[in-house]
């Protein structure tokens, strides 16, 4: 299957993007031959002459090899030598596409050699472009100095570009010109120029985007502060704070744009330092929710205990919406000095604050807070019961599970649901003695509760006392004891019994029900050492017993009562344990196996010849469908004239189709035309259409 | 500030637009109005997706495609809403700037091809906008780094669309991974094989086609290096399965950044490397490395392994494994997926709806579970085998200075010059 996808990958790639694509796929580097310096360079130079005349639709062989000569001669001698031949080709009247190829290739290999040929470029406005996807990446100055002496013979785009290399390149020996250039009469340059400034990091071009941004109007004042904005947060990353505080500050001023003062608002707490709580309550103060916000915010950054304080006390003060925002942002903190804030925000009688409580007190919480939280998820619904059952699985401290496994035997039946969940979802192992008390609870909810949670918590060592408690049930207690009891099993290894201690109680069932419960649970652990007990009772003559042992086997995990249920359903004179076992069979076949192809089509056609009705065919074929042999699909199709059956019938045919497509292809074919000439059925029309359409 | 191609009529490409600051926050009861930019195949199934999403409504969407932007809008306009909403009759835009420039937009979801996201993102979040942005983040480390540096500045709530941290399935199998279920994590696999995509991008090979009427051909390539137009690249709308611009290594990254955005970023929460990433990279070498191989500080190794049978992430310890995949999942032993994790141990950031988290986070302004942070490193894991298999040789990283050790060429494929007039 694997290799068949990785065929229809390879041709798809050949067919999509031409074979020279598929070799930038491939997964092992081809072998290289070896060859000397002259006839490389040789063959170098005849492979440029073939890609003069290059277009973006021609083949990328030649290309593709040059690619792999430089990347073969990287760092070596011999790469100075090829990056002149490639400054010539970028000299000459190659074309447009196989100079952009060149520059590409010169992007990644290229040195200071290029620099020549690709500033020469930088002025034409149609190929400038390429020229600085080669340019921006060289390092070195001689780049710099080119790029700076193409600026002012430039224009359009060209200059745009040229602009916006110098600041990518943070040259600072362009301070000067990018300086003049923001007061340029066009528009566009100047707000390029103030851009570029903001990226070199250097004093000069700092001072001169601030003085952009106080003479500057329009977009060019605009990208000022922007450019301010990004030279201080470079200043905050190199620890001058102080600086890069200063220039927040101006940011920070009223006359600015929200946006802007949100920026600097940000900047100004994370480089206040030692008044960092000042700074933030003061925000906190602010008539301006934005501000207050982006003051919650930044908390997480500063992540200080006093400053978490100072904002936690200003919590009351605040409207609604920031309320919530700063309960999360202090969960988020995780510092436990905001607790106290928190429990009083749980308080509140705003829903989203006092919901945002409940579930910070799961971070930031104690021993303390388990009864509150117990008693909110025990009389509410909804989110606020959702908030705070979270909450309680979530609670740190070992002293968090004495507490709740304290409260449980005592607590009224609501509560005590609640704490048996957490005991769940909290893991407590060492609840296990105690939930086996409550799965007998006189709450039928706390019972079910309990009977759930040792399904998660009880192990191989509880087997005895969970089957005792089986037995004991009725109803539907002893219905979820009997899935308890399977998950349990089955945390056995497979080797070491997990039915032994099923079977070890079956003799001691009182009564016909109990038995029929452990057998139910035998079938659904499915370990062979039941198997010989569940056939023996295929033969018991209690009817409810031999009804168990069909349902059990029936179950089975794998094919192996196969036989058994055939006979059943062949000879047993009670209806119910016929159709009970034909199912059975039916799922069986269903499974996944080894065997060959030919005895499970032998078990349909077995099972077709037992079905007593429609729907007991309309089940084989339901089953039918899920192989995938020639043979499924001729049965299939042989009931597609049946009117009672066409549909199952039409089902199978598509479903199985995928599968003989290919070694049967023709009676393929001709079977899904029958379906889409017959169908009444759009969605297996359109699914016959589809497979007939993907084999021609 | 139209025909960027033609005469330079943009500063800088961009506008620095300043419009709305929707980082105050919003009371549950308000609306959340939104903005999408890319409404082609993915952007439309995500219109789908918010627009079933209570506490939004759509306002705008934009295309570079007229025919794909007025068909959002119509399905917009039409769809049936909850009474109690106010409806907006869906504005239309060619340009995303225009749409930025609405102040009643308080969100926008970028659905654009991979080599727009990193300047569209940084845009809208200049302009005081939330951003959900689909992966890959950015089409080099230093644009996904420059993401998140904006998200940051502006307050953004950002969520990048490796919309599988939302799914139970993957956050139970790293959750259990991270706290050693399966004993000390030794070894990732991970499969991203799809048929009809290459696995890493190839260069554009197509041949030149007359651009439709309906299209804006120099805005649909924007910061990318010219080339003519090509159906395949840029499919009109109708067309069946995903554009092929995903191919070509101007707009994507191949299946690494499309499928390898989910595998990888999945790997890298299993691994806990959310702020960090590889230290190795080794391409295929046909020897000691069958396969695109990374190897992290603590000596886990995460392997792009193409014959794996299902499309899965495969976490393998030192006593157990957990096999992940958006249709199962499975682990050995399996009585771990029965495991209830307790509240000493490592609890993974839960959602159980990538957009609706995004909402939420929107209104409480707590992070989103995908964040640019989150975005942006395994992004880097995406280009950094790109490179590593361009190169054809091993490369170390440092995930600290975001710089490759002692490889200078490397470190140049770390960003991408940009056509004029776009910069970051």
């Amino acid at each position: 299957m694997n290799r068949l996808l990785k065929v229809i990958a390879v041709v798809t790639i050949i067919f999509c993007g031409g074979c020279e694509s598929a070799k930038m796929n491939k997964e092992t580097p081809a072998p290289k031959t070896p060859t000397s310096a002259p006839a490389a360079s040789n063959a170098f130079g005849e492979l440029l002459g073939k890609i003069k005349t290059y277009d973006f639709n021609k083949s990328r062989t030649d290309l593709v090899k040059i690619s792999d000569m430089i990347r073969d001669a990287s760092g070596k001698p011999e790469m100075k030598a090829m990056e002149k031949q490639l400054d010539e080709f970028l000299k000459s009247d190659a074309s447009y596409a196989a100079k952009d190829f060149v520059c590409r290739e010169l992007s990644v290999a290229g040195t200071e050699v290029s620099v020549p040929a690709l500033a020469s470029m930088l002025t034409d406005e149609k190929v400038s472009d390429i020229a600085r996807y080669a340019l921006e990446r060289i390092p070195g100055a001689a780049v710099d100095d080119a790029l700076r002496k193409a600026l002012s013979k430039a224009n359009g785009n060209a200059k745009i570009g040229i602009i916006n290399t110098l600041g990518v390149r943070g040259d600072k020996k362009a301070v000067e010109s990018l300086a003049k250039l923001t007061n340029d009469a066009n528009e566009t340059v100047a707000v390029a120029a103030v851009a570029a400034l903001g990226r070199i990091d250097d004093k000069s071009a700092t001072d001169a985007v601030a003085k952009a941004k106080d003479k500057g109007a329009g977009a060019v004042k605009t990208a000022a502060i922007d450019a301010y904005l990004r030279c201080a947060d470079r200043l905050a990353a190199k620890g001058q704070k102080e600086a890069a505080g200063a220039i927040y500050k101006q940011l920070y001023a009223a006359s600015e744009p929200m946006i802007v003062r949100v920026a600097a608002a940000r900047g100004m707490i994370l480089t206040a330092g030692d008044k960092t709580s000042e700074v933030i309550v003061e925000m906190l103060k602010s008539a301006d929710k934005p501000i207050q916000t982006v003051a919650i915010a930044t908390l997480k950054e500063v992540a200080k205990t006093d400053v978490i304080k100072a904002a936690a006390e200003q919590l009351a003060n605040l409207g609604a919406t920031q309320q919530m925002q700063l309960v999360f942002a202090l969960a988020d903190c995780g510092d436990k000095a905001a607790l106290p804030a928190v429990e009083s925000a749980a308080k509140s009688t705003d829903a989203a604050v006092h919901i945002a409580a409940l579930k910070a007190i799961g971070t930031l919480g104690d021993v303390t807070c388990v009864d509150t939280l117990i008693a909110t998820a025990a009389a509410k619904v909804g989110d606020e019961q959702k908030a705070a059952q979270e909450s309680l699985y979530r609670l740190h401290g070992a002293d968090v599970d004495e507490a709740i496994l304290k409260k449980l035997p005592d607590a009224e039946p609501k509560a005590k649901v609640e704490l048996v969940r957490s005991c769940e979802q909290r893991n407590i192992k060492a609840s296990v003695p105690v939930l086996m008390k409550t799965a007998k609870d006189a709450d039928a909810k706390v019972r079910i509760e309990s009977i759930k949670a040792l399904r998660a918590l009880a192990g191989p060592q509880d087997m005895a006392a969970l089957i005792e408690l089986q037995l004991a049930a009725a109803g539907n207690d002893r219905g979820e004891l009997e899935k308890t009891v399977v998950v349990v099993a089955k945390k056995i290894p497979e080797d070491k019994g997990q039915s032994q201690a099923v079977l070890a109680a079956l003799p001691s069932a009182k009564d016909v029900d109990a038995k029929c419960s452990l057998l139910s649970v035998l079938g659904k652990i499915g370990d062979e050492a039941a198997l010989p007990v569940l056939r023996d009772a295929l033969g018991d003559k209690d009817d409810q017993v031999k009804d168990a042992a069909v349902r059990a086997l029936s179950d089975w995990p794998t094919a192996a009562p196969a036989a058994d249920l055939l006979k059943v359903a062949q000879t047993s004179e009670n209806q119910v344990h016929k159709t009970l076992a034909l199912r059975g069979y039916v799922r069986l076949a269903g499974l996944a196996s080894n065997r060959p192809a030919e005895e499970t089509m032998k078990m349909y056609k077995d099972a077709m010849a037992l079905a007593a009705d429609v729907s007991e065919k309309k089940m084989v074929l339901s089953g039918l469908g899920s192989t995938s042999s020639f043979e499924a699909m001729q049965m299939a199709a042989g009931y597609l004239d049946d009117k009672d059956l066409k549909e199952e019938a039409e089902a199978a045919v598509v479903k199985i189709a995928e599968s003989t497509m290919k070694g049967h292809s023709r009676e393929t074919k001709e079977t899904l035309q029958k379906v889409i000439d017959g169908t009444t059925n759009e969605s297996v029309r359109e699914q016959a259409q589809k497979l007939l359409k993907q084999g021609k | 500030m139209k025909g960027v191609g033609g005469a330079v009529a943009a500063g800088a490409g961009l506008p620095y637009i300043m419009t709305s600051v929707s980082s105050g926050g919003f009371s549950p009861s308000e609306q959340i109005t939104l903005g999408f930019i890319g409404v082609g195949k993915q952007g439309m199934g995500l219109m789908l997706g918010f627009l079933n999403q209570p506490g939004c409504r759509i306002a705008a969407v934009c295309d570079v495609d007229e025919q794909k932007m007025k068909a959002a809008q119509e399905i917009v306009d039409s769809y049936p809403l909850d009474v109690k909403v106010k409806r907006l009759m869906c504005a239309g835009y060619r340009d995303f700037r225009d749409l930025l420039a609405r102040k009643d937009i308080d969100a926008v979801v970028i659905a654009t091809p991979d080599h727009w996201h990193s300047i569209i993102s940084i845009e809208a979040c200049k302009a005081g906008k939330d951003v959900y942005c689909e992966k890959s983040l950015a089409m080099s480390v230093v644009e996904a780094r420059a993401v998140v540096n904006a998200a940051k500045r502006s307050g953004c709530v950002f969520q990048t669309g490796s919309m599988q941290r939302s799914d139970f399935k993957f956050h139970q199998a790293c959750e259990l991974v991270r706290n050693g279920y399966i004993g000390k994590l030794k070894n990732v696999r991970l499969c991203i094989r799809t048929a009809t995509f290459p696995f890493y991008p190839v260069p554009c090979d197509l041949p030149a086609e007359p651009v439709p009427d309906y299209l804006d051909w120099d805005m649909w390539l924007g910061p990318a290096p010219w080339r003519p137009y090509n159906s395949r690249i840029a499919p009109p709308m109708g067309s069946s399965g995903w554009a092929h611009w995903r191919d070509y290594e101007d707009y994507a990254g191949g299946l690494m950044t499309d499928w390898g955005a989910h595998h990888f970023d999945i790997a890298q929460w299993g691994i806990g490397a959310d702020d960090s990433g590889p230290a190795e990279i080794y391409p295929a070498d046909g020897k000691e490395f069958k396969m695109l191989t990374y190897r992290y500080s603590n000596g886990v190794t995460v392997v792009r392994d193409d014959d794996m049978e299902y499309k899965s992430i495969l976490f393998t310890g030192t006593e157990g494994m957990i096999e992940v995949s958006r249709n199962f999942i499975d682990a050995k032993p399996q009585s771990l997926l029965r495991e209830h994790i307790g509240p000493e141990k490592i609890h993974l950031y839960k959602s159980e709806n990538h957009y609706a988290n995004w909402l939420d986070c929107i209104r409480s302004r707590q992070r989103a579970i995908c964040d640019a942070e989150t975005g942006c490193r395994s992004a880097t894991v995406c280009h950094l085998g790109i490179i590593a298999n361009r190169l054809g040789r091993p490369l170390k990283w440092d995930p600290s200075a975001e710089r490759f050790i002692g490889d200078g060429e490397a470190d140049r494929m770390l960003s991408r010059p940009m056509r004029s007039p776009w910069i970051l």
